[in-house]
């Protein structure tokens, strides 16, 4: 009898294992990162290096820190004329993206801002908002 | 037991043995007569005679390529979509052979735009010379004709990111021009073996 439970408890216990093992293997990635992969990694590479003198990388980026009111302005619009990257100078356009929305683009930004060893300041909805209000 | 010994030992025999890449593309059996008798010759797809001109301003033909293995691709300066990820994959393959002069690369663009400026603008952005690597231009229908030879899909459309499409495959050419190995030059995987081919392609004999 205790050993037919116990067998009856196996595939039980077997099956909360695999969920548990899911849980941690396949975490749910955040919107950003998924709009990153999508709209952004095919230049600035999967992990935000760039291209030798060619693309700008994300990582560590220096104009970042200094823009963090432009990323919307320029995810939207694109960017186009010299540009100084971490001390090396870029000039080559970057598309814009015109179909993303507001919250598209505040998720987005706030994953740069946290990802790629970059520690830039979250920004709330209204101030991504705000930027875009005051692109040119 | 013995007997799974035995399969292993056979299977890991037949590995030993391939150290030798594929020919690719169409084959042909033709007869040709030698000292009076028939004998089949196999013939291979290989690649025809082309010329353009690289970023340097310099004519690049197939006799550029003689006497040495190649790899070749399709890009534009302007694609949005794969070729970044490409010319990353490609420094490796120039990374790696570098001082070998046994190995050339030869990047074709594809759009119209792509002058012999616009190429030398863009292999000085990404350090690269011309001597082991020719980014080339030509007349777009020449570009198009040896795509096809080298099993590349290329094609004008406006509703493309960047108005072309294409694939993103890199090609091996041997000696004998003939198309030894591919792989998604996006995929840094595939190009890792893709390294493995070409130095397996420069120890035949
Ligand atoms: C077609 C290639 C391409 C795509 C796709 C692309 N970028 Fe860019 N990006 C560039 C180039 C090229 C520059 C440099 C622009 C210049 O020279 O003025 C740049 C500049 C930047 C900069 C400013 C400099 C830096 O690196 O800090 C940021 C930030 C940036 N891009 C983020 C993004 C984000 C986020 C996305 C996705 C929504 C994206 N890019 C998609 C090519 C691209």
């Amino acid at each position: 009898m205790k050993n037919k439970l116990l067998w009856g408890a196996l595939p039980v216990i077997f099956f909360a294992g695999l969920l548990i093992g899911n849980i941690f293997v396949f975490k749910t990635k955040e919107q950003g990162q998924i709009l990153y992969e999508q709209h952004c990694a095919s230049c600035h590479m999967e992990k935000g290096e760039g291209l030798a003198q060619l693309i700008p990388p994300v990582t560590k980026s220096d104009w970042l820190a200094q823009n963090p009111s432009k990323l919307a302005c320029l995810i939207r619009y694109g960017q186009k004329g010299e540009i100084t990257v971490n001390g090396i100078k870029y000039n080559q356009p970057m598309p814009p993206n015109s179909r993303l929305t507001e919250i598209e683009i505040h998720n987005l930004v706030n994953y740069i801002f946290n990802n790629f060893e970059n520690q830039v300041q979250k920004r709330s909805l209204d101030k991504i908002r705000e930027d875009l209000n005051t692109c040119n | 037991m013995k007997y799974i010994l035995f399969l292993l030992l056979i299977v890991l025999f037949a590995c030993e043995q391939e150290k030798k890449l594929p020919i690719l593309g169409e084959r042909q059996a033709i007869d040709k007569e030698v000292n009076g008798k028939i004998v089949t010759d196999t013939v291979y797809h290989t690649v025809p005679a082309f010329s353009f001109i690289n970023q340097d301003g310099q004519t690049v033909t197939d006799k550029t390529f003689e006497g040495k293995i190649y790899v070749t691709d399709f890009f534009f300066t302007t694609c949005p979509s794969i070729c970044p990820k490409m010319k990353q994959q490609m420094l490796r393959v120039y990374e790696k052979y570098k001082n070998d002069d046994r190995v050339l690369i030869l990047s074709h663009s594809i759009s119209r735009e792509d002058s012999v400026a616009v190429l030398k603008e863009y292999a000085k952005k990404i350090n690269i010379e011309s001597k082991k690597w020719h980014l080339v231009t030509g007349k777009w229908t020449d570009i198009e004709t040896m795509a096809k030879q080298y099993f590349i899909g290329v094609q004008e459309d406006a509703d493309e990111p960047g108005g072309y499409l294409h694939n993103g495959n890199f090609v091996l050419v041997d000696k004998q021009k003939r198309i030894r190995a591919t792989c998604d030059g996006t995929n840094p995987k595939d190009v890792e073996k893709f390294l493995l081919d070409m130095d397996i392609l420069l120890n035949e004999k």
